[in-house]
């Protein structure tokens, strides 16, 4: 479904990714995992075809994107729907014009029928009567949602989720996470995480990367959390552990 | 393969020759899209409103006092040397050619230039431009032609309407001052000699190029933001400094080949 081979991307003479290759099936959940400012929410904008690379290759379902025009890459992104970090939600809009974008500018149907759509799919995120609200309105957990359901409104083949629950209480964590594995029961999406938040790893990946130093240094099943002794995965870990116990003992 | 344009000029070229090719890829797509007709007019008519329609009060303010301005001292000169007949066709000749058209446009630049920077770059700083992307929608296409649009058709228009109205506002204080010497048909009387259609079809050309610039710079700093707040906020500084004094040169350089 995705193949990367050898993507290198810098910003001016800055290398982020250099020479990373992976690959995600049909219908897989891929979690990206690793440290702040390793290049994980680049590799999804390279992905999406928001920022340009500068080596290596992108094949989505076949077609070689990296080389496209924006406005050719438009065609594979009518497949393909992102989730921002806190929603990235059109302020100008309420809940339901931002649902419906996409649907008014590249469909045909009706305003009874895009209504339709946007009800269902807020309903598919759990959310009831927010069609009125504004952006601005919403908690940072509904901002999310509504961000899912924006990104689902086209009823995309690929998901891509940058760190979905980062500000989230456990709670909303859960609930995120959750809606993650039920867009993929409900739309057979296939979906790439971005995050850093081990929970949602070992509840909705099926496999995962870890990106440091701007390389893969871990790939495999979530299992492997357990099993590998990379010493960067291992430090990753436990500052991830400690960091959880000490939020509990916070609460 | 690693030339980059650092290596080829200096240092302190870079910067704007980067702003110059910005400004020129942005407005080669507007005119891409413009020539493919893919106009969201629906965007485009509200823009005019917010833009246009709203900008009237403030520009009839500033170009009507200027016009009070001019004809008190042109009314008073004129009545030194005995040539008040002369009075509305001066007020009128410096009207069309130069205050009307630029005044709207410094206005046009201060209040819908920061504007437009401070709406995209927020965009920017909080991924929606980028989230507009994703929806498969090209952010010029959707932001930048509507607001060019625009007021490529409001500004010639307002400009026309502060011509006429700092001529009604000369005549009023030319009125006044001369103790009603000056009556409208001996005001209005030389107009026409002095303010010819080319004249005209000038300021209605500066004021398009104008347009272009307002929206161009406001667009460029919105949508190269950085920074948050922060670039916000020299976005749109940026937009209004950049943006007048465009407009100051390009008025000389539209002078040199216009008129």
């Amino acid at each position: 479904m995705i193949e990367i081979d050898n993507l290198t991307i810098a910003f001016g003479r800055n290398r982020v990714l250099d020479g990373i290759s992976l690959h995600i099936d049909e219908g897989e959940i891929v979690t990206i995992i690793g440290g702040s400012g390793t290049g994980k929410s680049t590799l999804l904008r390279a992905i999406m075809g928001l920022i340009p690379v500068q080596g290596g290759e992108i094949h989505i379902n076949g077609t070689r994107t990296d080389t496209l025009s924006d406005t050719s890459m438009n065609s594979v992104r009518k497949y393909m729907g992102m989730v921002f970090q806190e929603g990235a939600l059109f302020d100008s809009m309420n809940v339901r014009e931002n649902v419906a974008f996409a649907l008014r500018r590249h469909t045909k149907k009706s305003e009874k029928e895009i209504r339709e759509i946007v009800a269902d799919r807020l309903d598919a995120v759990g959310l009831d009567g927010v069609e009125e609200k504004w952006p601005s309105e919403l908690s940072g957990g509904m901002r999310r949602r509504v961000g899912i359901a924006r990104a689902i409104a086209l009823h995309p083949k690929i998901l891509l989720y940058d760190e979905p629950t980062t500000g989230l209480d456990p709670i909303l964590t859960a609930t995120v996470t959750k809606l993650i594995l039920k867009m993929r029961a409900r739309y057979e999406t296939t979906s790439i995480v971005v995050t850093h938040d081990m929970g949602v790893v070992e509840m909705a990946g099926d496999r995962l990367y870890m990106i440091h130093d701007r390389k893969i240094i871990v790939e495999g099943t979530k299992e492997i959390l357990k099993s590998d002794t990379n010493p960067h995965l291992r430090e990753f870990m436990d500052a991830m552990h400690t960091g959880s116990c000490e939020k509990g003992a916070g609460t | 393969m690693n030339e980059r344009l650092e290596d080829f000029i200096p240092e302190w070229l870079i910067g704007p020759v980067e702003y110059v090719g910005k400004v020129g890829v942005m407005f080669a797509t507007t005119i891409y899209y413009l020539a493919r007709l893919a106009v969201d007019w629906r965007l485009t008519i509200f823009q005019m409103s917010n833009m246009g329609i709203n900008s009237i009060p403030i520009v009839f303010l500033v170009v009507g006092f200027t016009g009070m301005m001019l004809s008190l001292q042109i009314t008073t000169q004129a009545m030194r040397f005995g040539t008040l007949h002369f009075v509305g066709g001066g007020i009128a000749y410096v009207m069309v050619r130069e205050l009307g058209p630029m005044l709207t446009a410094v206005v046009m630049a201060g209040r819908v230039g920061s504007s437009i920077a401070s709406e995209l770059g927020t965009m920017k700083v909080t991924d929606q431009i980028d989230a507009l992307r994703s929806l498969a929608t090209n952010p010029v296409q959707y932001l930048v032609v509507p607001r060019m649009t625009a007021l490529f058709i409001m500004i010639p228009v307002l400009s026309v309407l502060a011509c006429l109205e700092g001529i009604m506002a000369g005549y009023w204080i030319a009125n006044l001052v001369s103790g009603g010497s000056i009556e409208w048909a001996s005001y209005y009387k030389f107009i026409p000699e002095f303010v010819e259609t080319s004249d005209v079809t000038a300021a209605l050309i500066k004021s398009g190029v104008f347009a272009v610039a307002i929206s161009l710079v406001g667009c460029v700093e919105g949508m190269f933001t950085t920074g948050g707040a922060f670039g916000v906020g020299r976005a749109t500084t940026n937009a209004v400094v950049y943006g007048m004094v465009a407009i100051f040169a390009l008025n000389y350089v539209l002078d040199l080949m216009l008129f």
